[in-house]
Parts: structure tokens; sequence; C-alpha cells
């Protein structure tokens, strides 16, 4: 028979790291995508001359494929996290998926209200179908017939490092610096502050989830070095196929400040996992976001 | 036993094995440029000095590996540098190439990231070579 967590002695532990998490998301995801205005963003969007538009574009059919991927791939993991009974990590991942659900809906209303039609998907190039059509719903829907701690593994490096990690996170960095700086899109800038915060509890629940795997099972380590390797040619390819068709990026976009930021990011989660293989799993139930690699 | 790895021996043998390398040609097509492999002194294991092994790439072909001049040095345009501990591991297969390179284990000491990272697929290959070389390595290291 089922024991209830809750009602037991055990209660909840408010201090595990995933629950620090899922109240943080309780305050800071509940923005409401319909509530941001873009009518400033039309207006700019108007004014972009053409490789302008088709950059902007280009950008948005990755963001918006990318959100609705790993919206659509969430579900087996937190399956296989609620039938081993981590009732505090299943609850922060409840705001996980909700939150995924309004990032595929905030870019969705950008094209809309740019008033942008045809199909985006002409966009994504073969390193990016690599990634967000094969690897990571093959990954994702494994978990459905092998809840290992390898499976696991591979699963979170291809989405939080990878997808998360790597992807959606240098890309919304340059995007949002880029616009910012040039005083232009508003909208779409104070969406890039919500959705960074977002991503940055998701890639932070990652590592967590990671890093307890290794310190269970201390070849997770390799698998994740593994997975990690196979991963990062197609994740560089999918920046490359942004950044090296031309020389000079539109919106002031840097080459060498994407590349530095996400070598940035990269090194400092791949130390906090390299970290875990000497830490219990308390510790790393108790460590804090910077611990993890989460710059604040 | 000494540190064998970017000798003149080592250059020859790494050459052979890297213009046997399909895979490296494939991925190298459009790459040009000098790149040269250091490794920091260690006087603990008997490496005086920093060492350092040139390679004229071209297009997919290594048309000489030898051990760097100064003027080699000044030449070439990615210069990817480690210390002994983490080019042992690197030998060893205990790091991956490009996780490392990414993390900045492996230094990029001279060239550019954004440039080089037009070419992760042949940066591995090359280093996947450099790993089929039988290579001797002190012990004690890690
Ligand atoms: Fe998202
Ligand atoms: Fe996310």
């Amino acid at each position: 028979m089922r024991v209830m967590q809750t009602v037991s002695e055990q209660g909840l532990d408010h201090s595990m790291l995933p629950m620090r998490l899922y109240h943080k998301a309780k305050k800071l995801g509940v923005w409401d995508p319909r509530e941001i205005d873009l009518s400033q963003d039309r207006a700019d969007w108007n004014r972009f001359n053409d490789v302008e538009k088709e950059m902007s574009m280009r950008l948005n059919s990755l963001f918006l494929g990318g959100e609705e991927a790993v919206t659509r791939d969430l579900l087996p993991l937190i399956q296989v996290i609620s039938k081993e009974g981590r009732l505090e990590e299943e609850m922060f991942l409840t705001t996980f998926l909700w939150e995924e659900a309004k990032h595929v809906e905030i870019f969705r209303r950008m094209v809309d209200e740019l008033g942008v039609t045809g199909d985006l998907s002409v966009y994504h190039s073969d390193n990016y179908k690599r990634i967000f059509y094969e690897y990571l719903p093959e990954a994702m829907d494994r978990l459905n017939r092998d809840p290992s701690p390898e499976a696991q593994a591979e699963a979170s490096v291809t989405y939080n490092m990878i997808v998360e990690g790597m992807l959606a996170e240098t890309g919304y960095y340059s995007t949002f610096m880029s616009f910012k700086r040039l005083g232009i899109m508003p909208g779409t800038v104070q969406a890039f502050e919500y959705l960074k915060r977002d991503e940055s509890r998701h890639i932070c629940y990652g590592v967590y989830l990671l890093s307890r795997l290794i310190a269970e099972h201390d070849h997770i380590w390799d698998v994740v070095n593994k997975r990690m390797e196979l991963l990062l040619e197609p994740a560089i390819g999918v920046v490359q196929d942004i950044i090296g068709e031309v020389d000079e990026l539109p919106f002031g976009l840097d080459k060498d400040e994407m590349i530095q930021y996400s070598m940035k990011q990269f090194g400092a989660r791949m130390n906090a996992l390299e970290r875990a293989r000497n830490l219990s799993v308390e510790k790393i139930q108790q460590a804090t976001e910077e611990e993890l690699g989460e710059a604040q | 036993m000494p540190f064998e790895p970017f000798t003149a021996e080592w250059a020859q043998v790494y050459k052979e094995k890297l213009n046997q390398n399909p895979q490296y040609r494939q991925a190298a097509k459009t790459w040009e440029g000098p790149v040269v492999f250091q490794v920091e002194k260690d006087p603990a294991i008997g490496l005086e000095e920093d060492r350092a092994v040139f390679l004229d790439l071209s297009q997919g072909e290594c048309r000489d590996a030898r051990v760097a001049t100064e003027e080699d040095l000044q030449a070439a345009e990615v210069i990817i540098s480690g210390d002994t501990q983490t080019w042992k591991q690197v030998f060893d297969r205990k790091l991956e190439p490009i996780s490392t390179l990414m993390r900045g284990r492996l230094k990029l000491v001279k060239g550019n990231m954004s440039v080089l990272s037009a070419y992760v697929m042949a940066s591995k290959q090359l280093l996947a070579s450099a790993l089929e070389v039988d290579t001797e390595i002190p012990e004690g290291l890690d």
C-alpha cells in the first residue's frame, strides 16, 4: 500500500533545493504572456530592414520550435520522478511544464502580433533538427520504457544542459542584450527578462538532478560527459548556423559575446557537476543555486 | 618514463595518423591555417620547458608536424595549451576533448573561439587522431 508522505511525520521538506525553486516559481513564474505590451515592438518591426526582419524571424522560429519541443517532451521525466516518490521534485516540475507552455505562448504571440505568416520551420537547419527533432524527443521518450539513472542523465543533459543551458540561454541572453542596448522591442525585452529567470530555475533543477544522480552513482559522471561531447557538436552547429552566415550580424549581435557567455555558463555547470562526485545527496539537496552554477 | 606527447617522433606518427583519418579530412576541408598544441612545463616530471607541436594544416591535410620553433608559435593562428595533468587525462580518455576546451581546461591561448567553433568536428577529429598515437605519459599525474 502507498505511504502518504505529507500526512506522515515526514511532511514536506521546504529546505530542499527543488522546493526552494518551487517557492520561487510561484512568485516569479506567474507572468502572463498576454499582458506584455507588444505595440511598440510592432512599430519597431515595421522599421526593420530585410536583414533585420529575417534575423529576428529566424531567431523567433528557433525559440518557438524549441519551446514547443521542451513542452511536449518533458512529461516522461516528470512521470519518472513521480514514480520514484520524490514529491518535492514533482511539485517543482509542475511549475516547470506550465512555464514552458507560457513560453510557447509568448513566442507564438510575437509572430502573430507582428503579422508574420507562413511556415517558419524553413529556418530549422540540419543541426537544429538533429537536436530538436531527434536527440531531444528520443532521449525523453526513452524514459517511458527505461527510467534508469543512465537514461535520466542522458535526458537531462540533452534537455537541461544543451537545449536550455546552451541554446536557449545563450540565444535569449544575446537577443535580450542587443535589443536592450538599442532601446528597441521593449515588449520582447520584457519577455526575455521573464524567460531568462524561468529558464534559470529549470536549468538549476537540471544541474541538481544530474548532481544527485552523480552523487548516487559515480559512473553517471562519465555518462554525462559522453552525452555532452556527443551533443556539443550539433549544439555549436546551431549557433554557427546563425552567426556563421554573415560577417556582421544585425542588432549589434556579438559573436564573441555569445560564445564567451555560453562557455562561461557551460564551464560553471560542468564544474558543479564534477564537484558532485565528492558530495553526499544530502549536501546536494541543501546546495544553493550559486553552488550549482547559477549566477544570480 | 618521460612525458612523450609533442616530441619530434610523436609529431611524425601523429601526422600519419591524422592523414589517415577520413573524418578529419572531410570535416577540415575548408579549414586553413596552422595549429599548435602546447603542454606547459612541469619540472616535477622532468618537463623543464613548455613543449609544443606545430601542425601545418591545409584543407583536411596535415602537410607537416614538428616541434614548434619560436617562429612557428608566432605564425600559428590557434594555440591550444594545457598542463600535463589535463593532457594526460585527455590522452587517457578521462576527459572529453571538446568539453575540456569549452570548459577552458585546455586553453585557447591564441586564436578566436568563435572562429574555431566553426570547426568543432574538425577539432574533435584533430584531437581524436592525437589519441591514436601510442603515447606514454608518466604515472602519478592524476
Ligand atoms: Fe522555456
Ligand atoms: Fe525551460
